[in-house]
Parts: structure tokens; sequence; C-alpha cells
């Protein structure tokens, strides 16, 4: 191992490099042309996406194949009170509702384990989209809303600041007493549940923190399009990407899911044209089965893999 | 009024037909060979465009893509097996649940990369070719032929595939790979054939509900996710493993959407087969029928 060129302590140079990319980036919107901020912009909303998926997926191992669900949900509670009510109140309302939904369907579904979970999460998605839409049809009569368009660099910050938070709450969740309880429900489920813990009272919270992030992110970054229908929103699109992001990242860890999430959404900025976005997508499917395969831990395997190799204790 | 109803049975036994076809895949690759494909409604997209290509490219008259797309189906199963990795995961040293999810993360990524390699060379829009025509008329009840054929072939086929499972040796090895994989292997079943079968008959049911799919109905790419879930809500409902449940489960589906769609709402189809599948997983997880 060539000790010179790596850091000592991989957790303190986290935190370093942390803290100055979070400088940088909340001043980027004064320097930064508008296709950086764009790149940016997607870079931070899928690392925060994959932290907030993996407060419940990555924790707890029930496997949440419907991100699309929730964002989508969002987007459409966005469009309705945003109506009434101010941006910066939207959003924690929005999050609000997402908590609320996800915790009561949370009560019901997170009683189904292993792939059986996985699969409910999964057409949770075509579920929502589709009773949205009915609803649309028969009550509402539109195809699609109209939200009024915000300036990206008002949208960028606010949703930093969401995605900053979410990280920050991920940590203190994974560091507390009630972070190593979902662990212990990944580790064995029927043995926590002997030890004491409440499982299902922490499963549906850890769905409920999940889905209140994803809710916040998504209704902050809506006013940038200026237009949702089921197809924009319920995109299995954002479900799958997370997912690759966050099994690439090692599954439960913050770390490796935000380094995965900012490698594939440059790949998506630098590579993704809007024309033939196809070649992207089945390249990251093939991506995912080798990593799956030969690289079931991620990117955090890794880490560890180098870290524990140099005799230090893998953070 | 009665011919209403009529219709809408025989359209329900028509849609059950489908499901069935695609559910008996996933039911036997979840039951004996630990993987929940959710790719498998992609599979059957797939064998929908193999039709679609040999009869407008290699003017095959429609019928014949009933035999030719299963087999060439089948045999992209033996690959996926055989060259997908699929054999080497299924003998890794990991516990069932690791198993399973690193089977069904290797299926959706494949459901991905199915999905979207059809859009890419085929385009994402509706494409369709004529059907054989005609229709069954009896009083007011007007039927057409390939609907007929859809299900005087999707039934008698998965009777058939019970009947093996039931009778041959065979069978009687899938049986035993279905109950304890361990144990058959140290009583001298050949476990790699096993799977082998297994792949090879999934793929083919699968690519046989593809034809049949694409001759009553125009497709896209993007089809094959509504099939995955309504095909394991079938299986879930009927019992991981058994055809007879999947027969049974493949007809509370396909009929309650007839009816729902006509009576309710097309796009109330998914909410109410949603809330009977987790409904079934709360009350009898193991599904209607318990074995093979």
């Amino acid at each position: 191992m060539r000790r010179a060129v790596i850091p000592t302590n991989t957790t303190k140079m986290t935190s370093i490099f942390g803290v100055i990319a979070v400088a940088v980036l909340f001043v980027a919107p004064s320097f930064a042309s508008r296709y950086l901020l764009q790149i940016l912009l997607t870079i931070v909303l899928y690392v925060q996406l994959v932290t907030a998926w993996n407060i419940l997926s990555g924790f707890t191992g029930y496997l949440f194949l419907g991100v699309a669900a929730f964002y989508g949900i969002a987007g459409y509670a966005y469009a309705i009170v945003s109506l009434e009510i101010p941006y910066f109140v939207a959003i924690p309302v929005v999050g609000m509702l997402c908590f609320v939904i996800s915790y009561a369907i949370g009560m019901v579904l997170l009683r189904i384990r292993g792939p059986y979970f996985a699969i409910a999460s999964y057409a949770l998605v075509l579920l929502f989209a589709n009773v949205v839409l009915y609803y649309e049809q028969t009550y509402s009569r539109v195809t699609g809303r109209v939200v009024s368009i915000l300036p990206v660099s008002t949208t960028y910050t606010v949703l930093l600041g969401v995605a900053i938070a979410t990280i920050v709450v991920a940590y203190l969740i994974k560091r507390s007493k009630f972070g190593y309880g979902l662990s212990y429900i990944k580790g064995n489920e029927d043995l926590a549940n002997v030890v004491g813990i409440n499982v299902a009272r922490y499963k549906c919270l850890a769905f409920g923190i999940s889905a209140f992030f994803i809710g916040m992110a998504t209704a902050a970054i809506i006013p940038r399009g200026g237009y949702i229908d089921t197809t924009v929103v319920f995109a299995p699109t954002i479900s799958f990407n997370t997912l690759v992001m966050g099994v690439v990242g090692g599954l439960g860890s913050i770390r490796g899911g935000v380094l995965s999430a900012v490698l594939f959404s440059l790949l998506f900025e630098l590579f993704g044209t809007r024309a033939n976005p196809y070649p992207l997508f089945v390249f990251m499917g093939v991506l995912l089965m080798v990593v799956i395969f030969y690289f079931p831990r991620g990117i955090e395997g890794v880490i560890a893999r180098v870290t524990s190799a140099r005799g230090e204790q893998a953070s | 009024m009665l011919t209403t109803a009529l219709d809408l049975a025989i359209g329900g036994i028509f849609l059950s037909s489908l499901y069935v076809l695609v559910a008996v895949g996933i039911s036997l690759l979840y039951g004996v060979s630990q993987t929940i494909n959710l790719a498998h409604g992609d599979f059957m997209i797939v064998g929908a465009y193999l039709a679609f290509m040999l009869i407008t490219a290699l003017g095959v008259v429609p019928t014949w893509t009933l035999i030719v797309v299963p087999i060439l189906m089948g045999l992209l199963g033996l690959a996926l097996y055989r060259a997908g990795g699929f054999s080497r995961i299924l003998t890794r040293p990991i516990s069932r649940g690791d198993r399973e999810f690193t089977t069904m993360i290797m299926t959706f990524a494949l459901a991905w990369v199915t999905s979207n390699l059809l859009a890419w060379i085929f385009t994402a829009n509706v494409q369709a070719y004529p059907a054989p025509a005609g229709q069954l008329i009896i009083g007011d009840l007007v039927v057409p032929i390939r609907k007929l054929m859809t299900i005087v072939i999707a039934w008698p086929l998965i009777g058939v595939l019970g009947f093996m499972v039931k009778t041959t040796r065979i069978g009687l090895s899938i049986r035993c790979v279905f109950d304890d994989s361990e144990a058959s292997k140290l009583m001298g079943i050949d476990v790699n054939r096993v799977h082998s079968i297994i792949f090879f008959l999934a793929l083919l049911t699968a690519g046989l509900g593809g034809a049949l799919f694409s001759m009553n109905f125009a497709f896209s790419p993007y089809l094959g996710t509504e099939f995955t879930i309504l095909g394991i809500v079938v299986t879930i409902i009927g019992g991981i493993g058994s055809i007879k449940g999947a027969l049974v489960g493949g007809l509370i589906v396909g009929l309650s959407e007839s009816f729902v769609m006509f009576f309710i709402s097309p796009l109330l189809k998914i909410a109410f087969i949603y809330t009977l599948f987790i409904a079934i997983l709360l009350v009898r997880p193991v599904g209607l029928f318990r074995s093979m």
C-alpha cells in the first residue's frame, strides 16, 4: 500500500472534504454558469434522494423500489398547496404530508418482509400514478398541472439546504439508539423484537423520515420545470436511478451513496442526451448487474477493504 | 345484460390466460430457483417483439410464431442461466435472503436493460401487426378468433406443464429441488440441470405469452413492468411454486380486472388488485396453495 498517497484517517478526510465541498456548493450560484448550475442541481438532487432512500432501505434492509411514488405524490401536493402558500412554507408542508402518508402506508406495508416488500413498493408507483390520474380525470378534469417557475439559483440553494439537512439527519440517526435499533432490524428482525425494540414503530418511523425528506426535495425542485403530469413525476427512472446509486454506493453507507450519486449524476449530465437516452440506461443496468455480482457491498465495500488492508478501523 | 356478463367473463378468462402464462414462469423461478424475476414481464414483451420481427421482417405466418418465439425465448432463458451469472449466484454459499436480494437486483437491472434496449432498437412507439382475422358469433356475443386462440392455447399448455411436474421423472426432480435444494443435491439430483430446465420453461411460457399478447394488443417497450407486477401478484395469491395456484390466481386477477374495468374505472384496476395483493400477503402469506 502506498501510504503517502492515501490519507491516514478516512473519516477525518471525509468531513474536511465535506465542509469544503458544502461551502463551495453554497456560493456556486454566484459564479457558476447556467449549465454548471444545472449539473450541480442534478447532483444535489440525487445525493439527497439516495441519502433519504438509505434511511429506510440502507438502515433497515427493506429494499424500497418506489422512490418515484413519493416523488410523484409530493409533486402533486406541491402543485396544489403552492397555489395558496409561499415556496418556503410549502416545502415542509409537503414533507410532513409525505411523512403522514408513508407512516400510514408503512403500518401495513412494512409488515410484509423481504422480497415481498420490495415488490409491493415497486407496485406502489403504479398504484399512486393510477389513483392520481383517476382523480385528476374524474374530478379535476386536467391532465397536468402548471407550477409557477422560480429562478434556478433559488431552487438550487434551497435543495442544497434540504440535502445537507438530510445527510446530517441520516448521520445522526446512524449514530443514535434509533439507528442501532434499525441495524438490529436489518440483522435479524425477530431477534430485534425479542430484545425489546419496538420493531413496527422503528420501521414506520424510518419510512416516514425517508419519505419526509424525499417530499421536501421534490417540493424544492418542482418549480424548476414548471409543469407536472403523472408521467413526469411518477417516472420509473427516479426509482431506478436511486436504487442503482444506493446499491453501487453500498447499502446503508451514506458516504458511499453520496459518492456514487455524484458520479452517476455527472454521467447523466455528460453522456445522457434527451434525444436518445437509451444507451445510457442500458449501460446503467449492466453496471448495476456487474456491481451486484462482483461487488455486493459497492463503493463502501471497496473503501472498507482498502482501509482495513492498512490496519485502520473502518468507519 | 347476460351478453355483457358473458362478454366480460370471456374477456376476463382471456386476460387470465396471459397472466397465468407470465405467473407460471415467475412461480417456478421463485419456487425452484430462488430467483425473483422482476424482468419477467419484460421478457414477455421481448417475445412480442420477436413475433413482430418474424412476421414483418421475415414474413412468417402469425400462427407459426406461437411455436418459434417460445422456443427462442426458452433458449434465451438457458443462455441467461448458463452465461448470465444466475448459475453462479445459485451455487454461491450465501444465505437464502442474500441470494434473493442478489437475484432481485440482478433481474431489476435486467428489466431496465431489456426495456431500454427494446426502446433503443424499435423506438418507444407503439407497434402492432395484422393479427388473424375472423370472429365467432353466438347470438349477440361476438368473440374474435385471436382471443379464443389465446385461451385455447394457453390453458392446455399450462395443464400439460402441471401434468409434467406431477408425473414425470423430471417433474419429480423439480419438486424435490423445490422442497429442499441441498437435500436433493445430496440424493444425486442434478440441481444444475433442474435450474436449466426451469429457466427454459419459464422463458418459454413468457415468450408464448408475449407472442399471444402481440396478436391481441399493440405493444411498446415499457409495458413489461405492469405484467411483472401482475404476474407476481397472481403468483403470490396462488402460492409460490404451485401451478394450480397460478391458474386460480390468474383467474381471480383476470376476472376481477375485467369487471372492475367495466363497472368502475380502468384506472382503478391497479388499486383493486393491489389491495387484493396486500390483503392476501397479510392474511395468508403462503398463498392459496402451498405445495407444488
